[in-house]
Formats: C-alpha cells, sequence, structure tokens
C-alpha cells in the first residue's frame, strides 16, 4: 500500500523518486503526490530497516546543524523537506539570519554550481543575489503575509470569547465574533446558571457516534459507559464521587453520565474566577449494544465565520449528581 | 535455542489498550459486555481500565495511574499481565505439570491438565492468575497469557510475535531474542537517564531469576505499581521443597508398612494354621 501511495514509473515498473518526475501522461502513478520519494528502488536507500522504505528509518543523527530536525528519522513530506519555505531562514546571499541554528546555509563548494547544506530547500532556487527567487513558492508574490484575503472575520486574528463564556473578553472590547453564524439565539445559557465550561471530545476506543464501535463487545468492554470528566475540587464542591452518576446540563438539554474524577482537569482561574471545566465524550446514543446518553444534547449551534465548524470544544453546563 | 521475551516501553506507550483487545480476539477469550440487556448493570469504573480486574477471560489489562509532584502531572501507564519469571513460583507449585517452562523461556499453560487447585494463585508474587469454578459441575480452572502458545492458536511456533505486540502501533511492546531486548532496554535506559530521568530501570532484567516481559520505566517500579523486590511467598517454596518430598516420605513409608504389615500378619497367619 505504501509503495502504491509513493507511486510508480509504469514504463519500468520501479519506483517513482519524486514528485517532480510524475506525468499526466499516463506513464506515471501514485495515490498521492506528496508521498512520492518516501517509498523509493532499494539501492536507493539501502540503510533504512526496510530497504528503500524511508518512512522505516530510525537513525537519531542530526548532521548537519544539530537543530532537531533529525532528518534521517522516518521521512516527511514533502521530498523529506522538514521546514516548508525554510529558504525565508537565509540572506540574500544564502546566509543564515540566525547563524546558531541555520536551517539551511548555500555552500559556494557544493557541486559544481554550489548548492544547499541543511534541510532539503524549498523551492529549489539559488539565493536571491545568484538569481534566486523568493521563498514563500506557494504565493504569487512569494511573500509571506500577515494575513490571509477572503475571510469573513479577516483581515487580521482576533481573540474572540466563545458565544457562551463565563467571562469577558479581556483581549478585546468585541465579546463575540461579529461574523459567526448563530442558528437559534434563545438556546444560548447563561454563566449564572450554568457556570461550568464544557468540550466534547472523543475516546480513542470508539469510532465517532459509535454505531460501529458500540456493536463491538471487546471494544464496549474497554470503554462501557459515557463520562464526564471532572477536576478533584470540582467533585468535591458538588459532593460528587469518582464513578457517581451525574446530571450534565446545558441550555438545550441534559445527559446523565457516569463522573470520571481525575488529576488531569484542573480549575482555571480567569479574569479574577475560578472556573470549572468538564470533558463529555460524545460516542454513545439510543442503539446498539452499549446505548447511553449523546454529548451532543448539549452543544451549541454555532457556525464559525469561515467554516461553519461548530463551537463544541467551548461552551456552557452545570453539573450536579443525579 | 535463544529465550525469547516481550519488551514493553512505558515511556512509548500511549495506551490505545490495542494489545488487551488484541489479546482476546487471537486467543478467543470472552468479551464482558457491561449492557442492562445482558443482565448486567451497566458499568464504568470511573477509569479508563475497563474491565476492571485481570479475569480468566482477561489475560492482559492497562493499568493507568495519574502521578502528581510539585506540581507536575503525569499520566503514566502499565501493562499488566503474566509476567513469564525464570524461577516462576507457579510452575513450582503446580502439581499437575499444567504450568511448565517452554523450551523459550516463558511460562506455558496446558488447561487441560489444570486441576483447578489454585496454587499458582499464592505462588505469583505478581498476582496474575484467577481462577473460575462452574457452578454445576464444580470444575474449576485458572487462566493466564499462554505467551500466545495456546494449542492450536500457538503464534509462536509458527514464526509469530504475539497478538499484542503485532497490534501495538507504536511499537512500545517489541518481540525477539531475551539477549537482545536487554541490550535494547539497557540502551533505553541510559538515554532516560541522560535525560534527566534518574530513576529510570529497567524491569525484569533480575527479578525472579530474570522476566521474559520486561519493562522500560522512566521512574521507580513502585511508581508504575510494580513490586521493588518480587519474590514467591516463603511457604510455597516450603511446599515445594520440603513438605510435598516430606509427604512422597510419608505415603511412600505408610505403603512400605503396609506390605511390612501384610507380609508378619501373614507369616503370624500360617503359624496358627500350623
Amino acid at each position: 500500500m505504501a509503495k502504491e501511495i509513493n507511486g510508480y514509473d509504469l514504463t519500468t515498473g520501479k519506483l517513482a523518486a519524486s514528485f517532480a518526475g510524475l506525468r499526466a501522461d499516463g506513464t506515471t502513478s501514485s495515490g498521492n503526490w506528496l508521498y512520492c520519494n518516501s517509498y523509493v528502488e532499494p539501492e536507493a536507500e539501502p540503510d533504512a530497516p526496510i530497504p528503500g522504505n524511508r518512512a522505516s528509518l530510525r537513525n537519531l543523527d542530526d548532521s548537519p546543524f544539530n537543530i532537531g530536525l533529525h532528518p534521517k528519522w522516518a521521512w516527511c513530506w514533502p521530498v523529506n523537506r522538514r521546514i516548508i519555505y525554510n529558504r525565508a531562514s537565509v540572506d540574500l546571499d544564502g546566509n543564515p539570519w540566525d547563524a546558531e541554528h541555520p536551517v539551511i546555509k548555500w555552500n559556494p563548494l557544493k557541486g559544481a554550481t554550489g548548492g544547499w547544506d541543511g534541510d532539503i530547500a524549498d523551492g529549489p532556487a539559488v539565493p536571491m543575489n545568484k538569481g534566486g527567487y523568493y521563498p514563500f513558492i506557494m504565493k504569487p508574490e512569494g511573500h509571506a503575509r500577515f494575513f490571509g484575503p477572503g475571510l469573513a472575520d479577516g483581515p487580521f486574528p482576533e481573540h474572540y470569547e466563545p458565544w457562551e463564556t463565563p467571562v469577558a473578553n479581556a483581549v478585546s472590547g468585541q465579546q463575540n465574533n461579529p461574523a459567526f453564524k448563530i442558528w437559534s439565539p434563545q438556546e444560548q445559557g447563561a454563566p449564572d446558571k450554568y457556570p461550568i465550561v464544557c468540550s466534547t471530545y472523543r475516546v480513542c476506543e470508539h469510532w465517532q457516534g459509535g454505531q460501529m464501535t458500540r456493536n463491538m463487545p471487546w471494544v464496549i468492554e474497554a470503554q462501557p459507559e459515557p463520562f464526564c470528566e471532572m477536576s478533584e475540587e470540582l467533585a468535591a464542591e458538588k459532593g460528587i464521587a469518582n464513578g457517581d452518576k451525574v446530571v450534565v446540563e446545558s441550555a438545550r438539554g441534559k445527559v446523565e453520565v457516569v463522573a470520571l474524577v481525575t488529576k488531569r482537569f484542573k480549575p482555571f482561574q480567569m479574569n479574577g474566577t475560578r472556573v470549572h471545566q468538564v470533558g463529555v465524550i460524545w460516542h454513545w446514543g439510543y442503539t446498539g449494544l452499549s446505548t447511553g446518553d449523546s454529548a451532543n444534547v448539549l452543544t451549541p449551534h454555532v457556525g464559525d465565520a469561515n467554516t461553519m465548524i461548530p463551537e463544541y470544544k467551548a461552551f456552557l453546563v452545570d453539573v450536579r449528581k443525579a | 535455542m535463544a529465550e525469547k521475551a516481550i519488551l514493553y516501553d512505558a515511556t512509548r506507550c500511549t495506551a490505545c489498550r490495542g494489545c488487551q483487545v488484541a489479546c482476546k480476539q487471537w486467543n478467543e477469550n470472552d468479551e464482558y459486555i457491561p449492557t442492562v440487556e445482558n443482565g448486567v448493570p451497566a458499568k464504568n469504573t470511573g477509569s479508563y481500565e475497563n474491565p476492571p480486574d485481570l479475569s480468566p477471560s482477561t489475560w492482559l489489562k492497562m493499568e493507568f495511574r495519574e502521578v502528581e509532584t510539585d506540581g507536575n502531572l503525569r499520566w503514566l501507564f502499565t501493562r499488566r499481565a503474566c509476567m513469564h519469571c525464570t524461577d516462576a513460583g507457579c510452575v513450582k507449585v503446580c502439581p499437575s505439570g499444567a504450568l511448565y517452562h517452554d523450551a523459550l523461556g516463558f511460562v506455558g499453560y496446558n488447561k487441560d491438565l489444570c486441576t483447578g487447585c489454585g496454587y499458582c494463585i499464592e505462588a505469583c508474587p505478581f498476582d496474575v492468575p484467577r481462577y473460575t469454578s462452574n457452578v454445576l459441575t464444580g470444575i474449576a480452572r485458572m487462566d493466564k497469557c499462554t505467551f500466545c502458545t495456546t494449542a492450536g492458536l500457538n503464534r509462536i511456533v509458527e514464526g509469530y510475535e504475539p497478538a499484542c505486540v503485532k497490534t501495538c502501533p507504536p511499537d512500545a511492546l517489541i518481540y525477539g531474542d531475551r539477549d537482545e531486548l536487554l541490550a535494547i532496554g539497557r540502551q533505553r535506559v541510559e538515554v532516560l537517564k541522560a535525560k534527566g530521568k534518574s530513576n529510570a530501570y529497567l524491569y525484569g532484567e533480575r527479578e525472579m531469576g530474570g522476566l521474559h516481559v520486561m519493562y522500560v520505566l522512566d521512574d521507580s517500579p513502585a511508581v508504575y505499581g510494580l513490586p521493588a523486590a518480587p519474590e514467591v511467598p516463603a511457604a510455597t517454596v516450603a511446599w515445594q521443597d520440603v513438605i510435598q518430598p516430606l509427604g512422597w516420605v510419608v505415603g511412600g513409608a505408610t505403603i512400605v508398612g503396609l506390605g511390612v504389615n501384610y507380609i508378619v500378619a501373614r507369616a503370624n497367619a500360617h503359624k496358627e494354621e500350623k
């Protein structure tokens, strides 16, 4: 499979060496051009644990500049370049701006016409003073940008509080994103009634809504019930013991799940107030071998200004012992 | 033949528990599905550790520990299963030969020979063997990890690694010659020590005469819930080395005594006849 993703020269049957050699005329194949160069002919990478498979490389060597790139540890796209746009780290002559931590450096003695030492140069062009071009090669002008055009809430990045939040925005006079989409304004929970921040997330034992994994006995056994993770401090305040049934309630609905009291959650100190956070997993539903409440009952219907990604990682709830 | 072993690197483990599930799948061990429909009330124990303990159908279980020192929280994971000791207490006390040392060093288990005496449970310093008995027949059986050598499901003779090792995504579990794994383990401990983990330790190099499941730990064994100096209980050794031989002596003496008694009695009877 890894070989298929790398791709072949179909005229010779050999693995493709780099995406630069891929053609749109049917003579080459590649599952993903970015991964081309990851699995080459054994003689091209003979020292890999699986000869030819550069993802299997496990050499900790960090030469020549020892800045933590470890170019022989596994492989990364594209063509094992560890830092993209890396020519932005050098001056017009190809010398690193930060001489102590060079990513790449122009070596005039390398090869016949000179070449780069260090990371795989992006472009790959010669230094600007030798006729090169600007380093941000995926932008028409070749320059870095402070902001991307076309964003609904641009031009500059800004911090906005979530739609439901226990605190005022300490960074900006604008509390929420002025361009986000709210479907049901009447469903907003107030911090006096719902003072606890809630995030929903997954566990690795289950997949999304659990339609597949909640019908898999061995997996159900490993993670048998939906839970709400909370700090020891919050559990003490609410009189909740580890393993108790608790009700988590938002302005939209409520779920009954098992309390999982953990040191991994700690109260926040926000704008001078102590704020608790809880976490609920969403994999459950009302059908299958294992059934239980889904955390999606709690979450708000808010769409991010540009992508409509919903605000499921930060909203308000209250928690009580069931 | 070179001894085989498993090396578990706690610093690589992500606690995905693929090993726990793969163990059950390969060895055809029943799951415990805590659903209301099964007549078993739903149960999350307030922990990521489910099922809550080893059992005759759970030979491998991952443990989770939250250790907080000086405000630094560490979430530590430990593999819990048979350690396959060289000086295995269970093999020593097993009266039926169900537990034995495989030629490759680890502790094999032939369930068909088990009489359900439960001595192995007392003899294990790691509290691993689990015991169940049939309510109707009263027939009892112990069960534990067989190093994937259960008859008919033997991966090792086929040249495969154990199921738990096969499934491990970050290579936290590796399988191979024990000597080679020892070298890898020592090297990793050195790397950890060089990074300031002064308590880093290769568990199983010497414990119980050498374990066939060894652990790379970035802290002392106790932090990971492992006994610092595991040993077979003295009573168990007494059983095998003193009481059992004594039993054979007493039993033998009884048989000899009965024989002598028969001969003397017969001679007396002959005398009376005359």
